[in-house]
């Protein structure tokens, strides 16, 4: 039986790369096993972002004001955790992100043990687009303190490319920053027990709209996201309701009615029945 | 205002009232803070109720923002579902009137 994907493209006045990026997504879905499902998550934008992608024939959620990245991403993985899709894959609407490497991530999620969030790193082999040095510099120092404060080694914080599972569903459908959400997710995720690993992508420049982190608040960004890693370090043990073993999350999964859009409440799993995060494959 | 803050307020009004009432027990309690002019005890106790209240405004704008981001999130899936249905023939949904 293939695998049900739920396509969560966020996007803010992203009317210009829309038809192209979905197009692209539809070639690569049909060589792939799995059954795709694209739906574009339209964050408050002012210029025609959910016509385009309504006339490109995809589901478009509206949201009525402008919730920021990490809302958008949140809505698409609460629709994707309420309709039982087996993951889903978080491709941003600037077409940065390339479908052809959509099928290699899902292909991870096949691995033994199976990861919980794959994330699409642009530096494990150096290859596409590579940033400006800048933000590069403040992707090092994220990865360190993302390194010391929860013990989780990725070479690609920021990257907003991502396979989520089903464990990672149930878990971000409830809990997700929604601020310069990357790299706190990482940490969540982290805390919550997921698997974590990395796959090299090849990414490109963004073919249309604007960064939301520019200039001065690159600084911002970073200061901000340092703050959050190390105020989740302290409300970690928090985290820890959402530790449990693969086997009783999808027991969960399978028994929980989904009218609530919650996670089921449950007696918490003992830490070290979650398993380990740990750098992928690549 | 809440039925908590509308509370706080009054009992900050009449903790003021029985300083006004009596002003030995502000004079003692000052010089026991390490105080040395009563009126300077007066402004950093209401220095630290103005960053309590203030902090608790934020937590709860904050809890506030939150049930806002979860609301808009529904909405819009709902929305979206609701024009789904419509557009495979469900029938349109009737305005409840009283």
């Amino acid at each position: 039986m293939p695998r049900r994907v739920l396509i969560v493209i966020p996007s803010f006045n992203e009317q210009t790369a829309m038809p192209a990026l979905i197009a692209e997504l539809r070639e690569v879905a049909r060589g792939l096993p799995d059954a795709l499902e694209f739906v574009v998550i339209d964050d408050g934008s002012s210029d025609a972002t959910a016509a385009v992608a309504l006339e490109q024939g995809v589901r478009v959620v509206r949201l009525c004001s402008n919730l920021g990245i990490g809302g958008a991403v949140q809505t698409g993985l609460r629709l994707a955790h309420q309709e039982s899709f087996d993951c889903a894959v978080q491709v941003d609407g600037d077409g940065q992100h390339p479908a052809r490497d959509l099928g290699k991530m899902l292909a991870h999620l096949d691995d033994s043990p199976a990861p919980d969030l794959i994330v699409g790193s642009r530096y494990l082999e150096g290859a596409g687009f590579q940033s400006t040095p800048l933000r590069r510099l403040g992707k090092t120092w994220l990865s360190w303190v993302l390194r010391l404060s929860v013990g989780l080694r990725v070479t690609d914080p920021t990257s907003g490319f991502r396979v989520f599972g089903r464990r990672a569903l149930a878990v971000f459908q409830s809990t997700f920053p929604y601020d310069f959400p990357e790299v706190e997710a990482l940490s969540i995720a982290r805390l919550a027990g997921l698997r974590v690993v990395e796959v090299p992508v090849e990414m490109r420049e963004r073919q249309g709209g604007q960064s939301s982190i520019q200039g001065l608040l690159t600084a911002y960004y970073v200061l901000k996201v340092t703050a959050a890693l190390i105020i989740d370090v302290v409300r970690g043990r928090r985290l820890h309701r959402f530790s449990a073993s693969p086997a009783q999350l999808e027991a969960r999964w399978k028994t929980h009615s989904d009218a609530t859009g919650s996670l089921p409440s449950s007696a918490p799993a003992s830490p070290s029945q979650s398993s380990a995060s740990s750098r992928g494959s690549g | 205002m809440t039925l908590q803050g509308t509370l706080a307020y009054l009992i900050a009004l009449a903790v003021i009232a029985l300083a006004a009432l009596f002003p030995s027990a502000d004079v003692w309690l000052a010089s026991k803070m390490g105080f040395t002019l009563v009126s300077n005890w007066f402004f950093a106790l209401a220095l630290a109720a103005l960053s309590f209240l203030h902090l608790t405004a934020l937590v709860s704008l904050s809890r506030v923002e939150l049930r806002s981001i979860a609301l808009t999130q529904k909405l819009g899936i709902l929305e979206e579902r609701l024009e789904r249905a419509l557009a495979q023939g469900a029938p349109a949904p009737q305005a409840e009137r009283k």
